[in-house]
């Protein structure tokens, strides 16, 4: 019993710990401006909020625009640009066993300049907004130095903010982990020769083949591996109760301990492609919204085949099937304007490729405060089994929502359309689109659901679909 | 309807009025119950929120990471190749000191730990397990928006005082911001600290750091420490590097952070949040290139039961003067009913209902109850505040605990107590309007069914063997303290049962010359059944403060002669020196002393083995023990106090203690195994002691940790350091069982010859910081003279070491008397709060014997006017009426005696033996029982004299109401 005390005692202080360092977090104002998110989803549960996905990052000159000339150049921009605010590289794979268990896998690491660096407008902006609708005097003495304190030098890390997403999708469990690591430190970075994206142990290297003419300091991203080790074991999901009793806290506790030094899921995935990088929109440059206020710069390759193994809880599994990249970079979409997307990436039995996305944004100009969804925009690209892409104008696609389901994962239940109907009559295509499995939600600091579809209809297949702002 | 209403509440607030005593008397109890309730609500608050904060030690208390070579580093790469080989439990962290003070006056400066440490793994879903998952959101945890808010909100709700955050700015005019923690008890340190400086006074006007923290106060940082992150640590002129850093982000500022003074500060260390395997370390090892050590501090200061028991005794204190103060209320509303009874039956007879009459007796009592909660609250609050010290004392000195002073919901605590008044108020009342209900009822007069003597005795031998049978069954805190109540009940109820026979054999014996004081007596007789409330609260009162009297000197006697034994050398050196410079100082400079020191280890006791059957005792818990040296040299031997010696010889056994045959272990440890002599101790894990709590301490030890040689330092969790800390090793074999009072944890003494006697840096980990100094072994000849000849010394020997020891190390040298005193002392406060509890509840007793008084003699008033119209004088009435009321209380202390002893022996043989896990002798001590009966007696006949003043033994018929 006094051990059971003890290490309840501990649990309790590792939790606050926990709580307390995710207060600490403040010091990424970019972060600390995305909490506003869930707790407003608190009070309107299933409907969304005025606030953007990635919470509400002010737009600023600081950072570079995404422009409409620029041409997107590979393998030149498979590396980072940290002058944007937003970027991130996605990998969705849809893998199937021999024994014929199906997975959903997904790997991204995203970064995000915190403008600590770039100006001092930046940041104090920033920091107004994450104290918004708090008024206290002491803030305002801390932001009056604000300029100043951009020019005192950062010895640790620099503006830059990494975040890793690792999600395992089986019949019956879900395995998630998020991470996160400051710019400069060295445990999280976007090499170009070779291509390497690395956040602590989570890498993914391009390699070099023996037959392959590329030279050793290519800037190719594939052929490449990616190894990532994941996850809390599932058994001890069981553990999860509401009440904080000992036993339960105790055992979450080592839940815990064990965690660190063993991960439930190791990804080990050789990735090559059999098709182009398909630049998306125009030339890369892919608007968001009707007016282009929302927009970005986005290339996919949709041609991946990876084959490797799954390692799940000691199982080693060997896997096959397709993958999906995708590389985007912006300074538009992190403010509360972009309230979320529905995204897909389809398969499809014919060997083409879809991109469907739907954007919710506000439009500032339009002053309707009963609807919030007060401008969604619309696109798709349909890529061609020889790589040949089009681009699918708004008035001639169309992407509804067709079943909702409720997902309870974290503080609040959400309302969240998981079933599509997807039309594209120029190409002849009407799919309905249904989840891999229920409660595909990454319970993240910007929580999201992130699953594998299954696709019917006029075509079969498989892919991915995304869901922010729910 | 509410015209009536208000009526009736009128005319009775007219007869309180008429008679305001009796409403005051009520007033006076609630506030007596809502002071009590409140400060004990308080007290243990701050004893919660005090083990809280502790259980909460904060990150460093895990394992750390750092190079084996004190001088090797860890570099910023060497942490993200560890985090990139998968070694994500792994968190760095860099400290530096920073002096607080305040803006315009300089002597107030507080030197604390600036602790940055890297933040961005602990926001990653790892350290968010299912459990804390949801909480984590709802309380918002990530942002620093929220954390404001929440903290205001905070402030606003709980923290009355201390503000919820502190804002430091550093002697600059540009600065940058910086959001941190700070613990609350450091928070509490700090006053009007506002400013932040470096603790080298060159860099004044270009700081290196020149930031403005914004200090959230958070019990998860550790104490005496500003948690930053390790981003906003390593800014300004602090870098990592010895060398310019060449990193081309930051281009910009090199220029001006060349203006700025460079500090190198490199990271401390790795925060392991559970501690690595050897075969880890290994790992980090072959990964960095240099051996590595980890050092795990799992002595997290475990205050074990003792704020649950010191809480328990509060709440049973508080209930008992609850029940006194219902005592109270009970007897003041009768009277008040009483007195009333005649006013009512004229309203009664004008025709208001019953019901609306109880409503306007329900809606006084409410307003009662809404005038003096406050009141008591506020007296609770200021109590609380009064004795916060003295408890803050209690806790620090004699359990190593922290009490905090505590943040209490005003709102809900005054909710709260006047819900519970208002409720016992009412059912209080209830039962004095039933009773005289039936008083206004003609009932039949019934023959009183008085129990033959022996049924009495019988039942008293019953209750007796009843209570020593409930006896044997206590065996937790909470059933010593059911059974002190159970106790404390079935002698009331003897008490009652006893008080008429006795009375009336006191009849018997008074000779009838004297008729007023055989009138006296026999009316007594009548009396005692008629004041049983009272004669309850009295004897309860008294048979509690019996024995908690009896108990707390035993205490004292026991702890006096245990110290006085103990300590043997004239004078105690406390150092953080480490002990091979002060004994090669001692061997050098001062030869005619000689030194012991006092070494400590922990270690972890798993349980104990019979040597015959090698069956395993179990122990609840792997237990944690300190083991401490003790000298074998013959004053070593004299002062060494034990309970019980294996085969009862003390010769025997301290010859193979001397051997390193066997170990000395304290009662504490001795309960908790539930050990016997003779049996062998499973110890494991014995490892240097990472010294905790102690302010000074704590920096010191992180200095000389670094001083661990290489091969002392791997795995500090295997037994590797066994072989290091003792030179033989000891022979865990129970020979005695000595009294450890004040200590809760468990206590292993092993001869001191054999722990390391060569390895410097390993006896300097080991070192204490006590050394007991005293003469050479010739000098014990001279003893007479002695004494005078240390106070001399004193003062030489402390300039002596200060000269040369003052500058680098504190120093403070006590003599045997001084740190004799230092103890009682600190004892003896500690013990204030006990008398002010016993004197409030006599007091109380007392009010409930006057107010009995008083009604008594509303009753009687005509025989008492009989009597004076036998021509007794009106004095003569008044005294024969104290002098029986006197001969109550006589009696039934007489009963407290015993039953207060009983209850003594109880507190020390099962209360303090569950709660603390030590028991001492009771020693009985007639002054101090006799101190008690006399206050009580004094305190009542006081409290008496206030309605005898009063009393007028006439009658005005006209108003007299026949019931």
């Amino acid at each position: 019993m006094t051990e059971q005390l003890r290490i309840a005692n501990k649990y309790a202080f590792l939790r606050i710990k926990a709580k307390s360092y995710l207060m600490l977090v403040a010091v990424c104002f970019t972060l600390s401006a995305c909490t506003e998110d869930p707790k407003n989803e608190n009070e309107t549960p299933g409907t969304s909020t005025p606030n953007g996905f990635f919470g509400n990052m002010p737009s600023s000159d600081a950072f570079s625009p995404v422009q409409r000339g620029y041409a997107v150049e590979l393998p030149r921009d498979h590396k980072s640009h940290p002058k944007f605010q937003l970027e991130w590289w996605y990998l969705t794979f849809v893998l199937s066993a021999e024994d014929g268990q199906e997975f959903g896998l997904q790997y991204t690491l995203f970064r995000f300049n915190t403008g600590a660096d770039e100006t001092p407008r930046a940041k104090a902006n920033a920091e107004n907004s994450a104290e918004n609708g708090y008024e206290g005097s002491a803030e305002d003495n801390l932001n009056s130095n604000d300029t100043a304190s951009n020019q005192i030098a950062r010895n640790w890390s620099n503006s830059q903010q990494w975040m890793g997403h690792a999600s395992l999708h089986t019949a019956e469990h879900h395995y998630f982990e998020e991470r996160f690591a400051g710019g400069a430190v060295g445990n999280a970075y976007v090499e170009q020769k070779p291509f390497t994206t690395v956040i602590d142990d989570w890498v993914w290297k391009a390699v070099t083949k023996a037959e392959t003419t590329a030279p050793a300091n290519s800037r190719a991203m594939f052929p490449s591996l990616l190894t990532v080790s994941f996850g809390k074991s599932s058994t001890h999901e069981a553990v999860q109760s509401s009440g904080k009793g000992f036993a339960s806290s105790a055992a979450s506790l080592s839940e815990l301990n064990e965690t660190m030094g063993s991960h439930a899921i190791e990804v080990s995935l050789n990735l090559d492609t059999s098709g182009p990088f398909i630049k998306q929109g125009n030339n890369g440059y892919s608007k968001k919204t009707e007016d282009e206020r929302l927009r970005s710069y986005y290339y996919s390759q949709p041609f991946i085949n990876a084959e490797g193994t799954l390692n799940i809880e000691g199982n080693s599994i060997q896997v096959k099937g397709k993958g999906w990249f995708d590389h985007e970079w912006t300074s538009h979409l992190a403010n509360s304007e972009a309230m979320g997307w529905d995204w897909f990436s389809l398969h499809l039995d014919d060997g083409s490729k879809l991109m469907a996305f739907r954007m919710h944004a506000i439009n500032k100009n339009i002053k309707n405060s009963t609807n919030k969804h007060s401008e969604i925009f619309t696109t798709a690209s349909h890529i061609a089994e020889n790589g040949t892409k089009e681009t699918i104008e708004q008035a001639n696609v169309s992407i509804t929502p067709t079943a909702y389901e409720t997902i309870n994962e974290g503080e609040s239940l959400r309302s969240v359309p998981t079933a599509w109907r997807i039309q594209i009559p120029g190409k002849d295509i009407d799919v309905s689109i249904s989840p891999f499995k229920k409660n595909q939600w990454n319970n993240s600091l910007f929580p999201y659901y992130e699953g594998r579809v299954e696709i019917k209809g006029s075509h079969s297949g498989s892919g991915f679909m995304e869901l922010t702002g729910y | 309807m509410l015209r009536t209403l208000l009526l009736t509440l009128n005319s009775l607030l007219a007869m309180a009025k008429f008679r305001l005593w009796e409403p005051l008397l009520i007033m006076a109890a609630i506030i007596l119950a809502n002071a009590g309730l409140v400060t004990v609500l308080l007290i243990n608050e701050g004893a919660t929120q005090g083990e809280l904060l502790q259980s909460k030690k904060g990150l460093t208390s895990g394992s750390i990471i750092a190079p084996a070579n004190s001088r090797a580093r860890f570099t910023q790469s060497a942490y993200a190749t560890l985090r990139r080989h998968g070694f994500t439990q792994l968190i760095a962290f860099s400290e530096r000191e920073v002096t607080l003070s305040c803006r315009g006056s300089k002597p107030t400066t507080i030197s604390l730990t600036l602790l940055g440490v890297d933040t961005q793994p602990l926001i990653g879903s790892a350290f968010r397990t299912k459990d804390f998952e949801a909480p984590a959101i709802n309380d918002s945890a990530f942002s620093l928006s929220f954390l404001s808010r929440n903290a205001r909100k905070y402030n606003e709700i709980e923290n009355q005082q201390t503000p919820a955050r502190r804002v430091l700015h550093s002697n600059s005019g540009v600065d940058f911001a910086v959001n941190g923690f700070i613990h609350p008890l450091t928070n509490a340190k700090l006053t009007c600290h506002d400013t932040l400086n470096e603790t080298d006074n060159k860099s004044a006007n270009f700081p290196s750091w020149p930031a403005t923290v914004s200090a959230h106060v958070s019990n998860f940082a550790p104490q005496n420490t500003i948690l930053i992150s390790v981003d906003d640590f390593y800014r300004g002129g602090i870098t990592l590097n010895s060398e310019e850093p060449a990193a081309p982000a930051k281009s910009d500022n090199t220029r001006r952070a060349q203006t700025q003074q460079k500090t190198y500060v490199p990271l401390s260390g790795l925060i392991a949040l559970s501690p690595l395997s050897q075969q880890r370390l290994t790992q980090i090892e072959t990964l960095l290139g240099i051996p590595v050590k980890q050092t795990t501090n799992n002595t997290d200061n475990d205050t074990g039961s003792l704020p649950d028991s010191f809480r328990l005794n509060l709440w049973a204190m508080s209930g008992l003067m609850g029940v006194v103060a219902l005592f109270i209320v009970l007897n003041a509303l009768n009277l008040m009913y009483r007195t009333r009874l005649p006013n009512i039956i004229r309203l009664r007879q004008l025709g208001i209902s019953k019901r609306i009459l109880s409503g306007a007796l329900f809606i006084e009592l409410l307003a009662y109850c809404v005038i003096s909660i406050p009141i008591g609250m506020f007296i609770g609050f200021q109590a609380a505040s009064w004795l916060s010290p003295v408890i803050n004392g209690t806790f620090t000195s004699l359990f190593n605990a922290v009490f905090v002073n505590p943040d209490v919901n005003l709102l809900f605590t005054f909710g709260f107590a006047l819900t519970t008044t208002f409720i016992s108020l009412v059912v209080f009342s209830l039962v004095s309007i039933i009773k005289l209900s039936n008083a206004l009822a003609v009932t039949p007069v019934k023959k009183e069914n008085v129990m033959g003597q022996s049924a009495v005795g019988l039942i008293s031998l019953c209750a007796l063997l009843l209570l020593f049978l409930a006896e044997t069954f206590v065996a937790s805190t909470a059933s010593a303290l059911s059974f002190v109540a159970l106790l404390l009940l079935t002698s009331c109820a003897l008490v009652l049962l006893w008080l008429p026979i006795l009375s009336s054999l006191l009849t018997k014996f008074v000779p009838r010359q004297w008729p007023v004081f055989h009138y006296v007596i026999a009316n007594m007789h009548l009396l005692s059944s008629k004041t049983r409330l009272a004669v309850c609260a009295f004897f309860i009162a008294l048979t509690a403060n019996i024995g908690m009297n009896t108990m707390t000197d035993s205490f004292r006697d026991a702890t006096e002669q245990w110290l006085t034994q103990r300590l043997y050398a004239p004078f105690y050196l406390y150092t953080d020196a480490p002990l091979s410079t002060i004994e090669s100082l001692f061997a050098k400079s001062l030869p005619p002393f000689e030194l012991t020191p006092l070494l400590k280890a922990d270690a972890t006791v798993l349980g104990v083995n019979s040597p015959e059957t090698t069956q395993k005792v179990p122990s609840l818990a792997s237990n944690y023990v300190s083991i401490s040296s003790y000298p074998v040299h013959p004053s070593g031997r004299s002062a060494l106090v034990l309970d019980s010696v294996l085969n009862n010889d003390i010769n025997a056994v301290w010859r193979e203690f001397k051997e390193g045959n066997g170990v000395f272990i304290n009662q504490q440890l001795a309960f908790a195994l539930n050990a016997k002599l003779g049996q062998v101790l499973d110890i494991k894990n014995v490892r240097l002691r990472k010294i905790v709590n102690s302010n000074d301490a704590a920096v010191s030890t992180s200095n000389s940790l670094e001083e661990i040689t290489p091969n002392s330092s791997h795995g500090s969790k295997s037994n590797g350091l066994n072989s290091n800390i003792f030179s033989a090793q000891p022979q865990w074999k129970l020979l005695g069982i000595y009294p450890d009072y004040g200590n809760l944890n468990g206590q292993i003494l092993v001869p001191l010859p054999s722990f390391n006697r060569h390895h410097t840096p390993i006896r300097n980990q080991l070192f204490s910081g006590v050394v007991a100094i005293y003469p050479e072994p010739s000098g014990e000849t001279a003893a007479p003279d002695s004494h005078r000849h240390t106070i001399y010394e004193k003062d030489i020997l402390e300039q002596h070491l200060k000269n040369q020891l003052g500058e680098h190390s504190e120093i403070a040298l006590y003599t045997r008397q001084a740190l004799l005193d230092t103890s009682m002392q600190t004892f003896d406060r500690t013990f204030v709060l006990t008398d002010g509890l016993n004197i409030t509840t006599l007091l109380v007793a007392g009010i409930a014997f006057a107010v009995s008084l008083t009604v008594l003699t509303i009753g009687s008033a005509a025989q008492l006017s009989v009597l004076r119209a036998l021509g007794v004088s009106q004095f003569k009435v008044k005294a024969s009426l104290f002098a029986q009321y006197l001969l109550l209380c006589f009696i039934s202390a007489l009963l407290a005696i015993p039953f207060g002893v009983y209850l003594a022996y109880i507190f020390i043989q099962q209360v303090n033996r569950h709660a603390f896990n030590w028991v001492y002798p009771l020693s009985l001590n007639a002054p101090v029982i006799l101190s008690s009966v006399g206050l009580s007696l004094l305190i009542v006949s006081m409290v008496l004299l206030l309605p005898l003043g009063k009393l007028k033994p006439k009658i005005d018929l006209r108003q007299e109401v026949q019931l």
